[in-house]
């Protein structure tokens, strides 16, 4: 069974949570979950500044952890400790040294401060080095870990178990391809590189047609910080692989104008939908984490412009600038013969509702396709306000 | 059938959703790499118009209160290789009439000052996308349709536009538009810059009634003969 650890610096809060997540089916199936009390976590922390001395100093470490035998660390990131006089540990720091100096999978930050919220922005924090952050109630929410749901289930999500296995793929992608550079290796064709946002290029780091993954993790700031050096080709992999599928997640595929997943996809081009345009079904199906084959869409009218390396996100994806010149659907050749679409996809649910029962809002960053819905669940709460279309 | 109150309903929102759309793709221009070079001189004076300006806007649209972009301006793609930027600004009082929409279209582009093209200065050129005059008073009738005209000035913003002789004419030619409704009439706009194709591409998001596009198709009938 792969192991789930949670850390709390509340031991009731803690219990509590992680009672509510093995009772959550698909979890139950694949995870053994318990927590890390104190002391241990003391020690642990303890030993990941070690290590991260050591590679200073260019010395290899052990590991031989708890962390390193993690599949997913879960952990509040409003802890403040001071284990000593002279420094504090924030969930931040934490996430830094697991991801950094440990083999662990995935890092989920929870705050529980901040309740159900959906945040309209859906710009995420890249700056985090958690591969996902959430708030404590949906820590259990079932839609997280993979269990189809009516309820509250943002698509910025991934699909948990699968983010997991697809993770170690990314490492040994990142660590086969080391010194190559990045987009190459994620097989961006180059056209698509010279258009990326600039904030993704400065993310990276130097020219970002060139730049590696080792020189991403060395010199660009979002990989290894300040003092912190001599990385091996296993972590580069990790650090690599954590922080480029996060920018890929957030700061390209969000956008939906660089690559685009299939329910937004069938949003503009309905004709690609194989069954009735007229059941909501057909779109629902669009909005899931399979393999491109059982989405429901005649991928075949686009399969050369899809996402090859499927293991970097976690939903199938294609290029947007290919697809939208393809003279093979209707929506491209014959624009103005495209008829209303009756339902829109809802960014809280994952799902397609009819237009009328959804509220508009404009997410923040410069797409031209800023314009999203969700359609609003009583018990979340949905921020910033101003976001929403008047 | 729908009632009145719902068509004009209905022409608001597809005219917001429309100019929303549009204030995205210059927010998205305006940050990307493809960005022309002319934005960052043109915006000085002419400042675009921002997305929260925007929404209020169309509030005051969907509401028929009378709008004004007043000194701000909607900045469209660029056109030619970049060479030409449109940027537009908008009066219109659905308060009024349905037909009340006036749309100021001013072209721009570098233009070499001297002979050995060292230095560059801005030139630009305009015209008035018009709804019918109903209620002039000094209307004798002429323009009881959606019509186009040059202008050396513009009307919204109060800026001159000092690119043709002073002997050109405002009045004439008037191109009648051949369509009926204010959101055909922005769309036949987009179209005169880019082509069909384009527009409805940039448009693939945006929920416009087929009513509205086969105006559009109308007036082009001859582009597919």
């Amino acid at each position: 069974m792969k192991k789930i650890l949670v850390y709390d610096d509340k031991p009731d809060r803690c219990q509590e949570y992680i009672d509510k997540l093995r009772r959550v089916k698909p979890i139950k199936k694949i995870f053994k979950v318990d927590p890390m009390d104190i002391d241990d976590f003391k020690e642990e922390m303890t030993r990941l500044a070690e290590r991260q001395q050591k590679l200073r100093k260019r010395k290899e470490g052990s590991y031989d952890m708890e962390l390193d035998k993690t599949s997913i660390f879960i952990i509040d990131y409003d802890i403040l400790h001071a284990f000593d006089k002279q420094s504090f540990l924030t969930g931040e720091r934490v996430a830094y040294l697991i991801r950094c100096f440990s083999k662990c999978g995935l890092i989920i930050g929870y705050s529980a401060y901040e309740k159900n919220e959906f945040d309209l922005t859906l710009k995420g924090n890249l700056d985090s080095f958690a591969d996902l952050d959430v708030a404590i109630e949906q820590l259990n929410n079932s839609g997280l870990w993979g269990e189809k749901t009516t309820k509250f289930r943002p698509w910025y999500w991934p699909h948990l178990p699968k983010y997991l296995d697809s993770f170690q793929k990314k490492v040994k992608d990142v660590i086969d391809n080391v010194n190559e550079p990045i987009w190459k290796v994620l097989k961006f064709p180059e056209e698509i590189v010279g258009t990326l946002p600039r904030f993704v290029s400065q993310f990276i780091g130097g020219d970002p047609f060139k730049t590696t993954f080792r020189e991403f993790v060395v010199n660009s700031g979002n990989g290894l910080k300040g003092g912190d050096k001599n990385p091996n080709d296993e972590l580069v992999g990790r650090i690599a692989a954590a922080r480029i599928s996060k920018l890929l997640e957030w700061g390209v595929l969000q956008r939906q104008d660089i690559l685009i997943d299939t329910p937004h996809l069938v949003s503009r081009y309905p004709s690609l939908l194989k069954e009735s345009r007229m059941n909501v079904k057909s779109w629902n199906k669009t909005a899931g984490f399979d393999t491109f084959e059982k989405l429901g869409i005649h991928h075949e009218n686009i399969e050369k412009f899809r996402f090859e390396k499927e293991y970097w996100l976690s939903r199938p994806a294609w290029f947007w600038s290919n697809v939208s010149n393809s003279l093979r659907i209707p929506e491209v050749y014959e624009p103005w013969k495209k008829k209303p679409v009756p339902y829109v996809f809802c960014e809280d649910s994952s799902s397609f509702h009819k237009r009328e029962k959804c509220k508009e809002f404009v997410a923040d960053f410069d797409s031209p396709y800023v314009r999203r819905y969700v359609c609003k669940f009583k018990d979340i709460s949905y921020g910033p306000k101003t976001r929403f279309s008047l | 059938m729908k009632s009145v109150d719902e068509m004009n309903e209905e022409l608001a929102k597809t005219l917001n959703a429309i100019l929303k759309k549009l204030v995205d793709l210059q927010v998205a221009m305006w940050n990307s790499y493809r960005r022309p070079p002319i934005y960052g001189e043109l915006e000085s004076d002419r400042p675009p118009i921002t997305k929260e300006e925007m929404e209020r806007l169309t509030h005051r649209i969907r509401r028929h209160e009378k709008v004004d972009f007043h000194n701000s301006y909607l900045y469209l793609p660029g056109l030619l290789h970049k060479l030409w930027v449109p940027i537009i600004s908008l009066r219109c009082d659905f308060k009024k009439s349905l037909d009340k929409i006036y749309v100021e279209l001013q072209l721009f582009r570098h233009v070499e000052k001297n002979a050995d093209k060292t230095t560059q200065e801005i030139r630009g050129y305009g015209f008035r996308f018009e709804g019918p005059h109903h209620f002039s008073k000094n209307d004798d009738g002429k323009h009881k349709y959606y019509h186009v005209q040059l202008i050396t000035k513009s009307d919204i913003s109060k800026t001159s536009l000092d690119c043709y002789p002073s002997w050109i004419s405002e009045k004439i030619p008037c191109f009648p538009a051949g369509v009926n409704n204010p959101v055909s009439f922005v769309l036949l706009m987009l179209v005169s810059l880019y082509g069909k194709k384009y527009v409805f591409d940039k448009f693939t998001d945006v929920e416009i009634p087929t009513k509205y596009k086969t105006q559009v198709e109308n007036v082009l009938k001859i582009e597919d003969n």
